[in-house]
């Protein structure tokens, strides 16, 4: 196998160099996504179940530096610190209170808790557009090698003049290693990238499913007062 | 908190997030362990079988019955044979008959003498315990087992020598000096592909036969009687008519010496008539 390559071409090597930096990179991003994501959901579980559980904001917010990958956690972060500034605002002397007011409230959470999934979202899928590009490129660049590798096979026939299959073979052999390697290359690059768009998208659905709750729990809060 | 979305805000734009690199470290080592694994003992490499190669030379093999050769070939010229008449036989003289012997008389049966039996004396068998006799046969088995592999070790080792000189003597066979002799004949109406056995031998003598150009004077023609094995040894030869240039005599006579083992072997003892011309000879490339 190795000295197919070896014996390859100089396109062909390069190609090969090119596909081996795509799998390189491919596999670093597939190891490093799924110990975010998994980290991400673990502590997501985790951060709900302490949320529902203390029912406070001020001690969730004390304690929601334990869910430093949690993109909930985030959120809730995001949210309480708006609240709190917004708390700020409303407790100076002299200033009668509004309803109106109560929902602008509402709506800066919302807003920050907007700004806050677009964040977390985009940390999410970091990466992840490489693992797409590396699954729909490789393919064709390991083609572009084979393409060219056969080329030279032919054109070797035609120097030599003989079309036997020891002098033809050895040529397409070299070739089409480039596209082996290229789908190789591309195979767990597709299958990371489905795989893991699949969880963010669950993250995602998360996030504004907490988010839906929250901004309730504010205006009932709201309300309350 | 400022700080905390400045963080994130670095973290996104950053090429490598955190604990990114140590990822692509493992990726690297992944990358690495796989050739490895790839040829290690784990993955046994499968070798393939080459296919015994057959190299059959069709051109040049000698055959007996040649098909109708190519239309280039060069046709050998045959002189009619002139068949002598043959001479009057003598009439057979009449034998005259034998007198007839004289009937013997009947030989009597002498009376055979009748020797009493003697009994074979019943030497006194050693004594061995039966324990002894066990090891005893059980060194027999191993003595035999041994000898018997050793047999089957030697048959292998004779059978390979044997495969492999076949296929040298093959290749050599292949590798056929004569190369001019015609494929076929042209009145050839056998059905076998292949050069005549008589062509053949004509061209290996021809390869071998020399003569100065001082020396190459008339047409000198003479007819040469060979007589040569299966295996393509010469075994005998006799001129039939002598061209009556000495020096042309004298040099296919050296050239016959010096073809008294052909390159191929025949596909059977043969003997050949052939006609040597000392144009045709010269004008032979």
């Amino acid at each position: 196998m190795l000295e197919l390559v070896f014996s390859a071409g100089p396109v062909v090597k390069l190609v090969l160099l090119i596909l081996i930096y795509f799998s390189l990179v491919s596999w670093a991003i597939i190891f490093y996504k799924t110990s975010v994501i998994q980290r991400a959901i673990k502590d997501s579980d985790r951060f709900l179940d302490f949320f529902w559980q203390k029912k406070r904001f001020d001690l969730v917010g004390e304690g929601v530096k334990e869910f430093s990958h949690s993109p909930l956690a985030t959120l809730f972060r995001e949210a309480y610190h708006e609240l709190l500034q917004l708390k700020k605002k409303n407790v100076e002397p002299g200033e009668a209170e509004d309803f109106s007011l109560k929902m602008e409230n509402t709506e800066m959470v919302s807003r920050a808790l907007r700004r806050a999934t677009t964040q977390e979202t985009q940390r999410l899928e970091k990466y992840l557009t490489f693992l797409a590009t590396t699954g729909s490129t490789a393919p064709f660049i390991g083609l572009f090698g084979t393409v060219w590798g056969i080329m030279d096979a032919f054109h070797g026939i035609g120097t030599t003049g003989s079309a036997s299959l020891a002098v033809v073979a050895p040529g397409i052999s070299e070739a089409l290693i480039a596209t082996a390697i290229g789908l190789a290359a591309a195979i767990p690059a597709v299958m990371g990238y489905n795989h893991f768009l699949n969880k963010v998208n669950i993250l995602i659905g998360e996030m504004d499913n907490f988010s839906q709750e929250l901004l309730n729990i504010v205006e009932r809060m709201e309300r309350g007062n | 908190m400022e700080s905390s979305r400045k963080k994130r805000w670095q973290q996104l734009q950053a090429v490598f997030g955190p604990g990114f690199k140590q990822m692509l470290l493992v990726s690297v080592l992944l990358h690495f362990i796989l050739p490895i694994l790839y040829y290690s003992p784990f993955f046994p490499q499968r070798e393939i079988e080459k296919p015994p190669v057959y190299r059959v030379n069709l051109v040049n093999k000698i055959v007996k019955n040649p098909q109708a050769g190519r239309p280039e070939a060069t046709s050998v010229k045959k002189k009619p044979v002139v068949k002598k008449k043959p001479k009057p036989k003598p009439k057979p003289k009449p034998i005259p008959p034998k007198p007839k012997p004289k009937p013997k008389p009947p030989v009597k049966p002498k009376p055979v003498p009748v020797t009493p039996k003697v009994e074979p004396k019943v030497q006194p068998k050693p004594t061995v315990s039966k324990a002894q006799n066990n090891t005893l046969k059980q060194r027999l088995e191993q003595m035999r087992a041994s000898q018997k592999k050793k047999d089957s070790d030697q048959a292998r080792k004779d059978r390979i020598a044997a495969l492999k000189a076949a296929a040298l003597a093959e290749s050599r066979q292949i590798e056929s000096p004569v190369t001019d002799a015609p494929v076929g004949m042209v009145d050839g109406s056998g059905d076998e592909a292949g050069v005549s056995a008589s062509a053949h031998v004509q061209e290996f003598i021809q390869q071998q036969w020399n003569l100065s150009k001082y020396q190459a004077v008339g047409n000198p023609e003479a007819e040469v009687k060979m007589f040569y094995s299966a295996d393509g040894a010469l075994i005998h030869y006799k001129f039939i008519t002598k061209s009556g240039n000495s020096a042309f005599d004298e040099s296919l006579t050296r050239a016959i010496v010096k073809s008294k083992q052909l390159d191929q072997k025949l596909p059977e003892a043969m003997e050949f008539h052939i006609f040597f011309n000392l144009k045709d000879m010269l004008d032979r490339p």
